[in-house]
């Protein structure tokens, strides 16, 4: 997309639709409203608390101006943005903006024509409509941002771009295993704790946990895998899902020192699609980092990587003899 | 675990692929307990055929570095480092000795003097 075009998108075109959404209907119905408006609910979804409209009208642009504020702030930046700060502020502004004027519009919707705030209707509708709305919000944030100039990353060390030698009938294949023991522990402690207090108070909280406890456990165990056609990585035992990265778009791959810190923490970290890096990161210490013909760069935690480097990047240079 | 083999060779190529196991085993990577990959895996990123490799993996069971269990995979087995060393050097032995014109007999015959 045009760089022009996301940035009056993201600056202009999502804060004032995030205005409209919330205070248009406040706007409309603001003489039809009750003098309180139910804001908080018990858990069977009846209503336990109430502010004035005008106070709630303030809470909710709290919310949603530091949202707008963060879109705003993101397509002003005129240096290339940071490789995961930029996309994420982006992303959570969008986020932001939409829950806040989504909440205040569909408070102020359901309880026009109320007498007592008292009588308000259970809340989850409206928070489900909510949460719709500040995901899409979330999601045209990102997609915008990602049309904006990322920082590009430092070249890889030179020192570290190892070649094997690969004769034109030789083929090789690299494979590996790495396991993970305390996400093992981490995976199975969220899962049982999910079960023990789904028993002993509300059911539900299953699904979130056992949700989450099992994406933990799906990274305790990873497959790396180097050939003639690139670089596949499975995660667990599951089918699903895979990374696959072309030699064909590959331009080198090298060896680095991953610090869980610079990649944002554990796990898959990062998006090749909306922030041009992803990195696989299961432990601190050595890794391969492939950087991309798009200038994207990919990195993953993997026991000797100069082996699986060097088989790359032979396999790189082979096709580029075969395609010249 | 790196695996090469040479299309190109005049040696046959589960020999070749039972070597290079041999060599990583011996080299510890893979490490005994390790499952290897999929053999279907490797012998399509190698370009050779499913049984061919299978062959290899043959050769190194009846060697006692390997284990296949059914429905668990092929598993390095547990002296299989030490014994993928020992493996080698009776092969550099073997050949060693054929080349420079000794009979089968004569080979073993060597070796029971030294035991």
């Amino acid at each position: 997309m045009n760089e022009r075009l996301a940035r009056i998108g993201l600056g202009v075109v999502l804060p004032a639709s995030a205005a409209a959404i919330a205070y248009l209907p406040y706007l409309i119905y603001r003489d039809d409203l009750p003098n309180r408006l139910a804001t908080h609910f018990d858990a069977s979804g009846t209503p336990d608390g109430s502010m004035t409209p005008a106070m709630f009208v303030v809470t909710t642009s709290v919310l949603m101006t530091i949202g707008i504020a963060a879109m705003i702030a993101v397509a002003l930046t005129r240096r290339p943005l940071h490789q995961v700060a930029g996309p994420v502020g982006g992303a959570m502004g969008g986020f932001l903006a939409g829950l806040g004027s989504g909440i205040l519009a569909i408070t102020v919707l359901s309880q026009r024509n109320l007498v007592e705030w008292t009588d308000a209707s259970s809340p989850w509708p409206m928070v489900l409509v909510s949460l719709v709305l500040s995901i899409a919000f979330m999601v045209a944030a990102g997609l915008l941002t990602s049309a904006l100039p990322i920082r590009p990353h430092a070249q890889p060390d030179p020192a570290a771009i190892p070649v094997m030698a690969l004769d034109a009938d030789e083929h090789a294949v690299w494979s590996a295993r790495l396991h993970n023991r305390w996400l093992l522990v981490l995976g199975a402690g969220i899962t049982l704790a999910g079960v023990v207090y789904a028993v002993f108070t509300q059911w539900w909280i299953l699904v979130p946990m056992v949700i989450s406890g099992l994406a933990v456990l799906t990274f305790t165990s990873l497959r790396v895998h180097a050939d003639g056609n690139g670089l596949h990585v499975s995660y667990g035992i599951l089918p699903w899902p895979r990374t696959h990265i072309p030699v064909d778009q590959i331009e080198t791959a090298s060896v680095i020192d991953i610090r869980p810190k610079d990649w944002g923490g554990w796990g898959y970290r990062g998006s090749l699609k909306l922030m041009n890096q992803a990195a696989v990161v299961h432990r601190a210490g050595p890794g391969l980092r492939l950087d991309l013909t798009d200038g994207k760069v990919f990195a993953v935690t993997v026991d000797n990587p100069e082996t699986p480097a060097a088989l790359l990047n032979a396999e790189v240079a082979r096709q580029r003899a075969t395609s010249s | 675990m790196l695996l090469k083999v040479d299309l190109g060779s005049t040696q046959p190529l589960h020999e070749q692929l039972a070597g290079q196991l041999r060599a990583a085993i011996a080299s510890g990577d893979p490490a005994a307990g390790e499952k290897l990959p999929p053999a279907r895996d490797l012998a399509e990123s190698l370009g050779v055929n499913v049984h061919t490799l299978l062959r290899a993996f043959k050769t190194l069971r009846d060697e006692g570095l390997l284990e296949v269990r059914r429905g668990r995979g092929t598993i390095v087995t547990g002296a299989a480092a030490q014994q993928a060393h020992f493996v080698d050097l009776a092969r550099e032995l073997v050949t060693e000795s054929r080349r420079s014109g000794l009979t089968d007999d004569e080979v073993r015959a060597l070796l029971e003097a030294q035991l």
